[in-house]
């Protein structure tokens, strides 16, 4: 396999064995190969290579990103990458909490839209992008959250880098939860903005942090947390927030379309809708579709049509998915049942968990981590599940802390208890096997 | 140390801790050369890298050290031993004046030119140092360990001075614990050993604790990889 280097060219494989002793170990992780010191702007692949084909890619990285061949529903067919042998599994690890990806309306709905406009928007959305589907979309998203306007953007990542891209100048400060999503941190960068980042979900360490700013101050929280799964203590953010004259915004990508009582999302939970100045979500979530959105004032939609580039300088959101959008939407509204369904099998499952002796840590939500706390060890049983059945994305450092390396686990309405009592019958049998519990 | 390879300097030691304390990229930038790049683990926050060691057997006998570096950029080449990680030092202390001119003539490590007091307590899952200078404290900090298991890790750290610019490549022999627990501690002083410091920037929890006992520090000899400067 050749580098684009043109030195250097072979990998570890093919040189029959013959890798630096020092990076065929699992010692090593994405985070060694982040920084390098060489003039040589490809250097780095080199030694990248010898990990990933010496080590790293059969111990298990080989698990990332693996292709289904089947919607992402509760049982999936996934195109495995070592053997590569097609494997029929459980699937717990898909972001589709109601099941709305498959549901038949959704998918009419983006069929019709599909032989209505074709396959994608031709345009910006400030251009030539905007069809009536996304006006319709946003002004029916806008109403559910009760907010005077909502924006569509074509991606999650593309919705908090564009908004705060577009609301934060250099000098001003974003105080973040360290453990906010990296479009968020991303945004922030773009903007050049001064950033702080306070301790997950520690008020006192919020305020403290706010303490010694001054001027343009914005303060980012998300509403589930993605990798642990537990809920923000948003009285307490936005009361800090508010007494020292920031601004707050929440990112509800895990909870909006599924807490509250009407799915409006934690900031419904907690009655602080109108506390929130600036409220995100996704499609790609709960929706089971693509894109994101910024709900708030007709005045900030105002200011992010002339400033959001990721917006202004995208493709729009394809019609067919924005249809498709529209319609789980609509059923997020009338059908309050699937809401209720997700969180009896949250709690079903939980159940079965806290039976075993499981370790979910701070979770309260239908992210569930299924805690390993071992670095070694986790790929090895990540592998051992597949092999038994279930499908189960690994999380590992750096994405989450050393030693907290975790299974997370993704609920959906569309489960049904005897899946998810087989599901955690082979997640139980082989924690038990490798000695992760009793 | 009848292992050593020609050139390479060794040191026992019963334990070597480290805390890494995350604190304003701008603090860094002050302690590190401008053509360094200080590792970001959040965007505006570098890492304070806070090294404590008791040594019991060198050239030089036994003795304690303080470090406090940067975690910079490592020099990564193929088919060269991977570095876990790159430091550059910007003050030591030692508790003798022999280790001190020892690793100044050796490794032109940037040192605190008196005598200092590195005091060592283990506990049951915890270590503790406290380093003073005089009377006045330096600062305590305390670490925690997780799981133990012997390793072999490799290290660089840079040195500059009006001399040169200089890589040294280390292994570290030792039973080893590492955890992101966030269960250690520190607490600097205001004293001139800290005053390159904003203590009010940096976290007093460490995000990454490390332990090491009954190891070796196996030095290869030191590079010139640039020339000295101010």
């Amino acid at each position: 396999m050749a580098n684009q280097s043109g030195a250097e060219s072979e990998t570890a494989d093919q040189r029959g064995g013959d890798t630096p002793q020092a990076v065929a170990t699992t010692e090593y992780d994405y985070s060694n190969f982040y920084y390098s010191s060489s003039d040589d702007l490809f250097a780095i692949f080199g030694p990248y290579d010898d990990w990933w084909y010496g080590s790293a890619r059969n111990s298990g990285y080989y698990l990332f990103s693996q292709p289904m061949s089947t919607p992402p529903g509760p049982r999936i067919n996934l195109e495995e990458q070592l053997h590569h042998e097609t494997l029929k599994l459980f699937n717990l690890a898909s972001y589709n909490y109601l099941g709305l990806s498959t549901h038949p309306e959704v998918i009419a709905a983006a069929h019709a839209a599909l032989d209505k406009y074709g396959l994608g928007a031709a345009g910006s959305p400030i251009l030539s992008g905007t069809m009536d589907v996304h006006l319709t979309l946003e002004k029916e998203l806008a109403a559910f959250k009760h907010k005077e306007a909502a924006m569509v953007f074509p991606t999650g990542y593309s919705t908090n880098v564009g908004l705060l891209s577009a609301l934060m100048r250099p000098g001003d400060w974003v105080i973040l939860d360290q453990n906010v999503h990296a479009s968020i941190v991303d945004g922030a960068i773009l903007a050049k903005a001064q950033v702080k980042f306070f301790r997950h979900n520690q008020p006192a360490d919020l305020e403290k942090k706010l303490k010694g700013t001054t001027g343009k101050r914005l303060v980012v929280v998300e509403g589930v947390y993605s990798m642990d799964g537990d809920i923000a203590r948003l009285p307490e953010m936005v009361e800090i927030s508010k007494r020292a004259g920031a601004r707050i915004l929440i990112d509800e990508a895990h909870s909006s379309f599924v807490y509250g009582a009407e799915g409006r999302g934690v900031v419904e939970h907690f009655g602080l809708e109108d506390e929130v100045d600036i409220h995100v979500g996704t499609f790609s979530k709960a929706l089971g579709g693509q894109g994101g959105y910024v709900a708030g004032s007709q005045s900030l939609y105002n200011y992010l049509m002339g400033f959001a580039r990721s917006r202004v300088f995208s493709c729009a959101l394809s019609p067919a998915v924005t249809a498709g959008v529209l319609a789980a939407l609509r059923i997020v509204k009338r059908e309050p049942q699937l809401r209720q369904r997700l969180w009896e099998n949250v709690a079903h499952f939980r159940s079965l968990l806290a039976t075993a002796g499981v370790d979910v840590a701070e979770s309260t939500s239908q992210i569930i981590p299924i805690m390993i706390r071992n670095d070694r060890k986790i790929l090895g049983i990540a592998q051992k599940l597949q092999k038994e059945g279930l499908y189960l994305q690994p999380i590992i450092f750096p994405a989450v802390a050393k030693h907290r390396s975790r299974f997370r686990v993704s609920i959906s309405a569309s489960h049904s208890t005897a899946d998810l009592d087989r599901a955690a019958a082979i997640l139980i049998k082989v924690l038990r096997e490798e000695e992760i519990i009793k | 140390m009848s292992d050593l390879k020609p050139g390479q300097v060794q040191y026992l030691y019963r334990h070597a801790i480290g805390g890494f304390f995350e604190f304003p990229t701008e603090n860094a930038r002050k302690l590190i050369p401008p053509f360094m790049s200080p590792v970001e683990p959040h965007h505006g926050q570098s890492v304070l890298s806070v090294m404590a060691f008791d040594f019991s057997g060198s050239s030089v006998g036994e003795y304690g050290e303080l470090v406090l570096s940067v975690p910079v950029a490592p020099r990564i080449t193929r088919g060269q031993p991977m570095p876990r990680a790159a430091f550059f030092p910007f003050l030591v202390g030692t508790t003798t004046k022999a280790s001190r001119e020892h690793a100044i003539k050796l490794w032109h490590l940037p040192h605190f030119m008196d005598d200092i007091q590195i005091e060592f307590e283990v506990g049951a899952h915890e270590i503790t140092v406290a380093a003073a200078h005089g009377g006045s404290k330096i600062l305590d900090m305390r670490i925690t360990d997780y799981e133990w298991e012997p390793v072999e890790h490799y290290y660089q750290a840079f040195e500059h001075d009006a001399t040169g610019t200089y890589m040294a490549t280390m292994a570290m022999n030792a039973q080893f614990s590492e955890n992101e627990e966030e269960r250690g501690s520190i607490e600097i002083y205001p004293h001139a050993f800290t005053a390159g410091l904003n203590p009010d920037g940096v976290n007093s929890t460490p995000f990454r604790e490390l332990w090491m006992r009954d190891g070796r520090q196996t030095f290869d000899p030191l590079e010139t990889i640039g020339p000295g400067g101010a």
